[in-house]
């Protein structure tokens, strides 16, 4: 008995080494070590298929397998257990995300100006709807829309606002766009434009489903009229319409929130350890985006400077910011599509749990919706269904996303707010001041998690060295901030000093450290300084800063940033 | 045993890798670009080691993939079609393809449906359903309405119809409240025509009065054990089946309402028929039979809801006559008690009581929980506080449309517990 129970174990104890093996040789992902700011996925590749997606992705396979697969997730488990969370895959040694097929650096790296921030992805004029001709229609559904070709012939989705709610979803969509391509991802060019529609023609061979039969019919004049009768019009008789430019290329379907693209050899990065895909999930929380699901996403297989590839965009803003076809519902943000969590809650509450699907939304205004802070929860924020790619955002990527936030200044808000042109100059006021008060929940939620030290940067001081950083909780005024202080340590191959505090933001290594750390005046060997952030109840992790000298020791370089 | 689980071990261990690597993601080959950017170098080297064979080994995603073709049909397939078409509510004559069952513990299988809503263009309403159930329950009907006083006035009608009805192996118990748990089967065939008048008298109240001629064959089962073999026919009568003539009346009131994903409003049914043999035999009953349900919304939006229904049904035999077994109320069942064995207790006169509290856990989801008493006995007045069975359980309203809700009921109660899944449930 006593045998067959050591077999057991012994049996047990080798399958657990044997997953763990597995778990361990499958994340094993060789990084780049260097400081690369173009992660070059835009290779030739032969023309891939297009990709199938819908519920079943985002419902069956997102929700239900993939969350039961983590369930089972035993490596997983122990690197929860042990507070080691896989990190991003693609960031470089600053802990930035290079720029990709999937991603581009703008505001908070390459300082963008009031024009181009009001301009975002937009390369042109708002469309000439003077005249135009309806190629696709989509009559059915709470939010009719159209393929439409304006007067110079070039291809456009619109989508109406709903006859109650002027400018909601259109103003939402045009200003998610250009905080989005502004934050750094591929958005189509979406442009608030006006369209009369005693200047629109019925294209040939448009069809659409009949609401009654269900099938298949030639699009009429009266189908046209019906659906325009229910959109928002100006007192001219004119529809203010979300235009949004067809993008360039072949479309291949959404990417996947998980996994890889099989057919694209570029793709070598599970999109789950995409740090922008991760990160997105706290952007999209400050403008409630909650409508991610893998459809509000498109690869495009595109050409550029000869060479052919899929770039992979965001789509679909229209629920955001507090909108929807009408303003959306309380829940979105606040529990998933199916939440399994306040469904078990009402089960065993016998319906007395309120969930967040019983309330009722604070409506501002018929062009706002409810976008609100109210009971804002950035942790906690949940887009319609949950993904993998989301659960894997760990603090580090949120403070990434937090900086990006954080760069985007109230003016530069307001600018970009205009360009939602809302009837109401009360309007532009309130969506600032919300969008501020949520960009500072936000930074506050996530930068209270980690070190909140940003912009490192070197310099010699008389025979030493100065190490200076931001501390963002501090400059950006985010709760209380009265008692920061932060330890620092110096460490080399073979030295490491004592520890040292410090209440300013700039940090002196003398000549002796800096002598001991470097074994000698050794140019090449990198100089590690641990940084502890210290604030009233909390000290942080240490983030690790690594700076060298160039060969001539005229330059001192930060050659690493480790947070993990 | 350790045979049996190593030969498992190895089967999962050669089939997994390979299964991996076939399902490995083929990277096809890059085509060297035309034009290089200064810095053409990747963040990794290459794809993780062992991720696909990871992700395709594990057994969740072979059940995934084993979905995955009903899925696909049912968002862009075939299937999509079929559930996006809609019926055409102006047609008036065709055909119509459902499904349905025949009655409790049938089953369901494929109906068709032949109809005319028109014919001869005088309002006639003429329907011929078909069933057939994956238990090998059958129904084949002819219903037809004829307005009296058509197109001025189509609240009085003339009905006819005709059935066959096979039903393949009811369970049977023997009569009484205390019958064993030892279960017979048999299988009833029966052919009837009826013909009467219905009047509709407004939104709520509708009433009637017809004949029934009924032919009902009991022979043995397609499975089980055959309850002629077990029963004689003086303890059953009936047991060899019987023919029948029956009049009657019924009187409904209908408040009714399913809308919003929610039931409202409520139901109440009463019918009394005089049966008797029409071939010479022993039978001969009255029957009184009242039926009602109700729905109470606890608040404005019909979130929670307690709904109750009751069912009181008694037949009298005048002297020594005689009801067939057949005929007699039941209690067992999703419309009786729920948890034991269908058909579980029969006799001249039953009681069955249900009620449940309903409250919304998501939207088109509703989850309940209820409680079902019940009994059957000679008379009524045989009845008794300590004679009820008990059952109850929990149940999940799914609403795919704000009035069609498909339930699942679990049922238990000190005897078995059953699962019930109903399409379109009325209470």
């Amino acid at each position: 008995m006593k045998n067959q129970l050591m077999q057991i174990r012994r049996k047990v104890a080798l399958i657990i080494a044997v997953t763990m093996l597995i778990g361990a040789i499958s994340f094993a992902q060789t990084r780049h070590s260097e400081v690369l700011w173009l992660d070059f996925d835009m290779k030739n590749i032969p023309e891939p298929t297009e990709r199938e997606s819908g519920a079943y992705d985002y419902f069956f396979k997102g929700q239900l397998i993939e969350g039961a697969k983590r369930r089972v997730d035993v490596p997983r488990w122990l690197r929860l257990a042990t507070g080691h969370l896989k990190q991003a895959s693609n960031v470089n040694a600053l802990d930035e995300v290079p720029d990709s097929s999937w991603y581009t650096n703008r505001h908070h790296i390459r300082h963008m100006d009031t024009a181009a921030l009001q301009r975002g992805p937009n390369t042109g004029n708002p469309p000439d709807f003077t005249s135009a001709v309806i190629t696709r229609a989509k009559t059915s559904g709470v939010s009719p829309g159209m393929m439409v070709n304006d007067a110079t012939g070039q291809a456009y989705l619109i989508k109406f606002d709903d006859f109650n709610y002027p400018n909601l979803q259109s103003g939402a969509e045009v200003i998610s766009t250009k905080i989005l391509y502004a934050a750094g991802y591929n958005v189509p060019e979406n442009y608030v434009a006006y369209i009369n529609p005693k200047d629109v023609k019925i294209g040939n061979k448009v069809e659409i489903r009949d609401p009654k039969t269900g099938k298949q019919r030639p699009l009429t004049q009266d189908d046209l009229d019906e659906m325009l009768w229910r959109v928002a019009r100006l007192p001219d008789g004119r529809c203010r319409v979300l235009a949004s430019k067809i993008l360039k290329g072949k479309p291949k379907g959404p990417f996947s929130q998980m996994g890889f693209r099989s057919d694209d050899p570029n793709d070598l990065i599970p999109h789950e350890d995409r740090r922008e895909l991760r990160a997105l999930r706290v952007i999209a929380s400050w403008i409630n985006d909650w409508d991610l699901k893998e459809v509000q996403s498109l690869d495009m297989y595109v050409e550029e400077n000869g060479r052919k590839f899929l770039r992979h965009y965001l789509l679909d803003f229209g629920s955001s910011l507090g909108a929807d076809a009408d303003p959306t519902d309380y829940y979105h943000g606040r529990e998933y599509g199916f939440d399994v969590h306040s469904v078990t809650k009402e089960i065993f509450s016998f319906g007395l749990y309120g969930s967040a699907n019983e309330k009722r939304a604070r409506i501002i205004s018929p062009e706002i919706g409810n976008f609100t802070t109210d009971d804002f929860d950035p942790g906690d924020w949940k887009p319609t269904y949950p993904s993998i790619m989301f659960d894997n955002l760990t603090d580090i990527d949120a403070f990434w996303a937090a900086r990006v936030i954080l760069s985007f200044t109230k003016e530069e808000l307001r600018n970009i707010i205009q360009t939602a042109e809302y009837s109401d100059p009360m309007a532009n006021e309130y969506m600032l001041r919300t969008l501020w008060e949520r960009r500072q929940i936000v930074a506050h939620h996530w930068l209270g998690k980690t070190d909140a030290l940003s912009d490192f940067s070197v310099r010699r001081l008389g025979q030493g060295v100065a190490l200076t950083f931001h501390d963002l909780m501090v400059e950006h005024a985010l709760g209380v901030i009265d008692f920061t202080e932060y330890t620092y340590q110096v460490k080399g191959k073979n030295y490491k000093s004592s520890k040292m505090t410090v209440s300013s933001r700039e940090i002196t290594i003398d000549r002796e450290t800096l002598g001991a750390a470097t074994e000698h005046g050794l140019t090449d060997t990198p100089v590690e300084v641990s940084i502890w952030t210290h604030r009233r109840d909390f000290t942080s992790e240490p983030v690790k800063v690594y700076f060298n000298w160039s060969p001539d020791r005229q330059q001192l370089t930060i050659r690493r940033i480790d947070r993990s | 045993m350790p045979l049996r689980s190593g030969l498992i071990l190895l089967t999962v261990l050669t089939i997994a890798p390979v299964y991996g690597l076939l399902a490995q993601e083929s990277l096809p080959t890059v085509v060297e670009p035309s034009v290089e950017p200064d810095q053409p170098e990747r963040i990794v080297e290459g794809r993780p080691p062992l991720y696909s064979f990871k992700r395709n080994a594990h057994p969740l995603t072979w059940l995934e993939l084993a979905f995955k073709p009903a899925f696909r049909s049912a968002e862009s397939g075939r299937f999509q079609k079929l559930l996006e078409r809609k019926p055409d509510t102006d047609k008036e004559s065709g055909i119509k393809f459902g499904a349905g069952g025949v009655g409790v513990g049938s089953g369901f299988g494929p109906r068709v449906t032949f109809f005319n809503k028109n014919l001869l263009g005088r309002g006639i309403d003429v329907e011929v359903p078909l069933t057939y159930t994956y238990k090998q329950y059958q129904q084949f009907s002819f219903n037809g309405s004829i307005p009296l006083f058509y197109p001025k006035l189509d609240k009085l009608s003339f009905d006819l119809g005709t059935a066959y009805i096979s039903r393949a192996q009811d369970d049977f118990f023997g009569i009484g409240n205390n019958t064993p748990e030892d279960e017979t089967k048999l299988r009833t065939v029966t052919r009837q025509a009826s013909a009467g008048f219905t009047a509709k008298w407004s939104e709520r109240w509708t009433s009637g009065f017809g004949v029934t001629y009924r032919n009902v064959g009991v022979t043995e089962p397609t499975s089980g054990t055959s309850t002629q073999a077990q029963f004689s026919a003086t303890a059953v009568p009936g047991l060899y089946g019987a023919t029948l003539g029956s009049a009657g009346f019924f009187v409904t009131r209908d408040t009714q309402k399913r809308e919003n994903y929610s039931f409202k409003g409520g139901l109440d049914d009463f019918q009394i028929s005089f049966n008797r043999s029409v071939d010479g035999g022993d039978f001969e009953y009255w029957r009184y039979h009242f039926y009602s349900q109700h729905f109470f919304s606890l608040n404005d939006d019909g979130r929670k809801v307690l709904a109750a229904r009751g069912l009181v049904e008694t037949n009298v035999t005048p002297g020594s006559r005689l009801m067939p077994f057949f005929d007699m109320p039941f209690v067992g069942s999703d419309e009786t008690l729920r948890g034991f064995d269908n058909f579980r207790f029969r006799d001249k006169s039953a009681l069955a009581l249900s009620l449940e509290y309903r409250y919304r856990i998501w939207p088109r989801l509703d989850w309940g929980v209820f409680i079902d008493e019940g009994q059957v006995a000679p008379q009524l007045g045989d009845m008794a506080l300590d004679r009820f069975h008990t059952g109850y359980g929990l149940r999940l309203f799914v609403w795919p449309k704000p009035d069609l809700p498909i339930s699942i009921d679990y049922g238990r109660s000190n005897e078995s517990w059953r699962l019930y899944i109903n399409f379109n449930t009325r209470f």
